[in-house]
């Protein structure tokens, strides 16, 4: 069995004549410590994967199972739970508070976690050891994403879910980001998702789902992923 | 405007109603307090007014001392701007029901005039039958049917002692509870009774009732109807003066002649009766002459006999007529004796009567008449009082409101224009100019203030006059409300109302529509993180907690929003500390001046001109054995004077210093010290001085007929009515007359009802005494004129309430929707809602907390201005905050912090965080 399983999995916004369905049936598995990349056009239902998959919104029917464990009927405070101690997010838009500084800001994770990594340290591995007592507003866009990046990994999540994390960044910057991601995943063996409508970031993924229309319409294992450096768009 | 833009205006507001509902009730709370406190005192008056007006109320009265005739009021009639006199009775006397007495006014019915109404049954007609005050029937819990026992205090002014009830009403002359006093058993009037004209059998009236023509058409507490009466007033009392004087001829001088002219015509009969009596006793002395002569004729002719000139026959026919001529004589004396003797008792028989007569007719004083318009009436002035209290309150307190509701609108529209900033400059970018844009906002404001207008117009038009009347309706007896709609002062509060959402509105939207589309397209660069004064605080920042290092940059970041918090909260602890410092300040002296400050029991009034009327009293006193001390004062009213200011009181002075301050405590307000009553100059109750602006060492002007300066030596708290006091010597010295008396302040052994009651009865018999008044009662009156004050209250405190939950409301609302970003990170990152609720709250409590601390010394400014305001002329409140007011007021800020972030609570947990987090802001 994998590490992450969706089966069936429906997503119904709203009620009658004006329900959407954002996910209409929804399968696919990633393995643990696989960096995982789902692509897909706007409004394909990609980011409602994400935010189930992250307990941020609950599905309308369908499983989730996040390592053994179905996810998909908690609420409340056992959602936040989940929230709380298995998942980091990384946002297109950093979502800093910005009246803390960078530092803080990793705090205000590690505060509430039972095994959190030092904060310090967090922000030591994604290289803004000297940018620490800076406020967001002081930082560039990448640097504030790695303030993020940090922010999630000190929680030591069992999932760091990605949505969008270059989608504001230049190209070099957003390159170095997913170069962290990448290497993330790789020395961490964390498990990575990353959602992106840039098609040409698939093949840095261990496994590339792609998804139409509310349906996964695509899912491969990519054995050989590229690294990061080596990809233009 | 273009209509896309009002179409786009209509969708805005359905999209943030709970913004504009805010703006709305700021703005409607503002109207409806601002509308509803000055609708109740016109509203309050009006209602009267009218029921004046069908009942036709008197506009004058008149009384005399001698009684007025058919004449008199028909002379009255005819006095220009009178338009109906009547005649009427108007005497105390008893109501018994079995053994229970109550001491009550009876009056006769006036057709036309002061009509009654008729709760239960009919009014009387037949001379047995009456109709009794509604207080007295449930009192005495009698109902129509049953069968009392009447006595006037007059002898023989009723035809009739049982009496048939036969209904319940309620009098326009008795609108208040207080029903008034007598000399009649303790000097308290249970309620008044009602009869026909025809249970009287009196020959005169006692009073008249009289309607000024147009008065009716005026408002009764108007200055218009004021200068009316005041005219007739003045008319009247120089006819009823002629009148009087006519009266007087006719009980006095008419008398006087005739007795006069009895007393010649006796004089002249007695006059006569001696000359008729002289002549008998001449006619009687020459006869004795006759007979003297006759006996010398007879002892010559009985030397004659010896001569032989005469017969023994001729002598003893002599001799016989003699013996006869006297035993006439003796008759005639005894006749004489006799009738002098009944003559002279017939004639002192006659001058007795007269004399007796004379006496009653030289005690009879001039007629004292009385004209009196409804300011004598104790209901009609304390009711005016009372809307003039509401009208004082609502002269500045409404303000507060209007100053939070703009303060709250300029918050509101400034986190609104923030909101569309993006748009704002997209449609700029389009072409459309600053105004335009402004024009959506300002409509938007305006829109919800109008409606609040209408909404708080609406409300405070009813409600509030309503609230205000029904709390009055437990001290007077008026018919329902009458609401009239105050169109001036509701367009006036609404345009206020929008007018400072407007300005706000502008304030806020005009810097930011102003900037170049460009500018507004780009996102507002996040507010930058700023280190606070506490962080170069190394050891204690340090030592902080995570979440409070956070919460402390958060309450400084948002500097705006500190403020406005705090100012909300403060403002709506002091007007807590207010509404309970009125309350505690009105109510607390009651207990401060009849229980601390006056130490008597009863308060006795003398008549005065009564001779050894103190004697009798004190020995009546001593001998009751009911006396632990007493004091002998002379109070007489005057007008006191300083600068511009005048202020009318009384003077109270004696000759036994030392034992009024038995009765009464002297002290000061602040040290609560005993002050030492004045051995020269006066000393002033704490309230004049401050309204005189005097202390001791300066003078004041008193004018008792002739202004006199007086050096003012102490102060003295005190609460009701204003008072000089001072020494007999200094009292003769302002006044020009001698100091006798008019008082007495007792202090009784045994205080119970029963004992003081039972010496007031024993009192108020002596000659000379003219009233005797309980302290428990005096401090019930002052208790029940005061009470709707408390109604003031209660709508201050709830206002202060729906204030506090607005503002708090509004403003943590706002805080949420700005950082609802923020927030929702948070919730991604795992914080539960506990934790969430907590990241906010702490903030809350800390502003609450500050405002809290902040609202108190407000409360106390606002406290001492809102008693001031509140406080009648003769009144001083208690400007004494008390420390349970402020803790209540804590307790209550918190309690309305607590029950908005309970509230908010909700709203907390509902946050979507997914589309919280989609875009950027």
């Amino acid at each position: 069995m994998a590490y992450i399983e969706l089966k069936d999995l429906v997503r119904v916004y709203g009620t009658g004549s004006a329900a959407v369905r954002a996910l209409d049936g929804v399968n696919l598995e990633i393995e643990q410590g696989e960096l995982c990349i789902i692509v897909g056009p706007s409004g394909a239902g990609k980011t409602t994967v994400l935010n189930l998959l992250g307990g941020m919104d609950t599905a309308t029917s369908g499983t989730i199972e996040v390592d053994g464990r179905d996810i998909s009927h908690l609420r409340g405070r056992r959602l936040t739970k989940y929230r709380r101690y298995d998942i980091g997010f990384v946002f297109q838009f950093y979502n800093l508070v910005g009246n803390l500084t960078a530092l803080e800001n990793v705090e205000l994770a590690s505060e509430i976690c039972q095994n959190p990594m030092d904060p310090g340290e967090a922000l030591d591995r994604v290289g803004l050891q000297d940018r620490k007592n800076n406020f967001p507003a002081q930082l560039s866009g990448g640097e504030q994403q790695r303030v993020a990046i940090a922010r999630a990994l000190a929680k030591r999540p069992k999932l760091l879910l990605c949505d969008e994390p270059t989608g504001a960044l230049d190209y070099r910057t957003g390159k170095e980001v997913l170069q962290l991601l990448q290497d993330t995943c790789r020395k961490d063996g964390m498990t990575v998702v990353i959602i992106t409508h840039n098609s040409a970031l698939m093949p840095m993924g261990d496994r590339v789902i792609q998804i139409r229309n509310g349906r996964v319409s695509a899912m491969e294992k990519n054995d050989h992923p590229t690294p990061i450096e080596e990809i233009e768009w | 405007m273009v209509k896309t833009l009002r179409k786009e205006l209509r969708r805005e507001i359905r999209a943030s109603l709970p913004r504009f509902l805010s703006i709305l009730a700021m703005v409607a709370l503002g109207v409806l307090f601002l509308v509803g406190l000055r609708s109740a005192a016109p509203d309050m008056r009006d209602t009267a007014d009218r029921y004046f007006d069908d009942v036709a109320l008197r506009d004058v009265e008149i009384l005399s001392t001698l009684g007025l005739t058919a004449e008199d009021i028909d002379a009255f009639s005819k006095v220009r701007g009178v338009e109906t006199a009547l005649g009427g009775q108007s005497l105390d006397g008893y109501l018994y029901k079995e053994e229970t007495r109550k001491t009550v006014k009876l009056l006769s019915l006036t057709p036309g005039i002061n009509s009654p109404t008729l709760l239960e049954g009919r009014l009387p007609e037949k001379p047995n039958e009456c109709a009794l005050d509604e207080k007295v029937l449930t009192n005495l819990k009698l109902s129509p049917g049953d069968t009392v026992t009447l006595e006037s205090g007059l002898e023989d002014a009723l035809k009739e002692t049982a009496f048939t009830v036969t209904g319940s009403v309620v009098s326009p002359l008795y609108i208040s509870l207080d029903r008034g006093t007598s000399t009649l058993g303790d000097g308290t009037v249970a309620g008044f009774v009602l009869l026909p004209e025809n249970a009287f059998s009196l020959d005169y009236f006692t009073a008249a009732q009289i309607l000024v023509s147009g008065a009716a058409t005026l408002d009764a507490y108007g200055t218009a109807y004021d200068d009316k009466i005041d005219d007739a007033v003045e008319s009247l009392e120089a006819e009823a003066g002629e009148r009087a004087a006519l009266r007087y001829q006719a009980l006095h001088d008419d008398p006087m002649t005739e007795l006069e002219a009895a007393q010649t015509e006796l004089d002249d009969a007695r006059l006569e009766a001696e000359e008729a009596f002289a002549e008998s006793e001449q006619q009687l002395s020459d006869a004795r002459t006759d007979l003297d002569e006759g006996w010398d004729g007879l002892e010559q002719a009985k030397s004659a006999l010896a001569l032989g000139l005469m017969t023994q026959t001729q002598i003893d026919e002599l001799e016989e007529t003699l013996e006869d001529g006297e035993e006439q004589y003796a008759e005639g004396l005894e006749a004489l004796a006799e009738a002098r003797e009944t003559a002279a008792e017939e004639f002192s028989d006659a001058q007795e009567e007269l004399d007796e007569n004379r006496e009653l007719l030289e005690d009879l004083e001039p007629a004292e008449v009385y004209v009196l318009d409804r300011d004598s009436n104790y209901g009609f002035v304390s009711y005016d009082q009372n809307a003039t209290r509401m009208e004082n309150l609502a002269r500045v307190f409404p303000l507060i409101f209007f100053l939070v509701a703009a303060l709250v609108s300029l918050t509101t529209m400034t986190r609104m224009v923030e909101e569309e900033r993006t748009q704002i400059g997209a449609v700029k970018a389009m072409g459309y100019d600053t105004a335009a844009i402004a024009w959506k906002f300002l409509t938007y404001g305006a829109l919800a203030a109008l409606a609040g207008s209408i909404l708080g117009s609406a409300i405070g038009t009813t409600f509030i006059p309503w609230v205000i009347f029904t709390s009055y309706g437990i001290m007077y007896r008026l018919p329902a409300l009458h609401l009239t709609v105050h169109w001036g002062l509701c367009l006036a509060s609404g345009l206020t109302g929008i007018g400072c959402t407007a300005l706000a509105t502008a304030w806020a939207v005009l810097s930011t529509a102003r900037q170049t589309p460009a500018a507004l397209l780009r996102p507002k660069a996040p507010r930058a993180g700023k280190r606070i004064l506490l962080e170069r605080i190394g050891p204690l920042w340090r030592r902080m907690r995570f979440s409070l290092k956070v919460s402390a940059r958060n309450l400084f970041r948002y500097k705006k929003r500190l403020w406005m918090t705090v100012i909300g909260v403060a403002g709506c602890t002091a007007l807590l500390i207010a509404g309970l410092g009125l309350r505690s300040s009105i109510f607390g002296i009651i207990d401060i001046q009849y229980g601390e400050l006056y130490h008597y029991n009863i308060q006795l009034t003398l008549d005065g001109g009564t001779e050894d009327a103190e004697a009798r009293v004190e020995q009546a006193l001593e001998n009751s054995g009911n006396l632990r001390s007493l004091a002998p004062v002379r109070t007489r009213s005057v007008t006191f004077r300083k600068g511009g200011v005048s202020v009318d009181g009384y003077v109270s002075a004696t000759d036994r210093p030392e034992d009024v301050t038995e009765q009464i405590l002297f002290r000061d307000m602040k040290t609560k010290e005993p002050v030492p009553y004045p051995a020269a100059g006066v000393m002033l109750d704490e309230k004049l001085a401050e309204q005189l602006s005097v202390g001791p060492g300066d003078t004041i002007t008193i004018d008792a007929g002739t202004p006199k300066e007086v050096p003012v030596t102490a102060v003295t708290e005190h609460y009701v009515y204003h008072y000089a006091y001072m020494t007999a010597a200094d009292y003769e010295a302002l006044t020009g007359e001698a100091y006798t008396p008019n008082e007495y302040l007792i202090t009784v052994e045994d205080d119970s009802t029963e004992a003081v009651s039972a010496l007031c009865e024993t009192l108020l018999t002596l000659d000379g005494v003219r009233g005797a008044t309980n302290l428990p009662a005096m401090a019930k009156a002052f208790r029940d004129s005061i009470d709707a004050v408390d109604a003031a209250v209660m709508v201050i405190v709830l206002s202060a309430a729906a204030l506090a939950f607005v503002v708090l409301y509004n403003l943590t609302n706002i805080n949420i929707a700005e950082r609802m970003r923020e927030l929702a990170t948070i919730k991604v990152l795992g914080f539960y809602d506990g934790e969430v609720a907590m990241y906010v709250y702490r903030e809350n409590l800390v502003l609450t907390v500050l405002g809290i601390l902040l609202g108190q010394p407000c409360g106390k400014l606002l406290t001492t201005w809102l008693v001031r305001t509140i406080e009648m002329d003769v009144v001083m409140f208690g400007r004494d905050a008390r420390p349970g007011n402020y803790v209540l007021s804590i307790l209550l800020s918190l309690a309305f912090a607590a029950l908005v972030n309970f509230v908010m609570f909700f709203r907390l947990r509902k946050i979507d965080m997914v589309q919280s987090l989609k875009s950027v802001e």
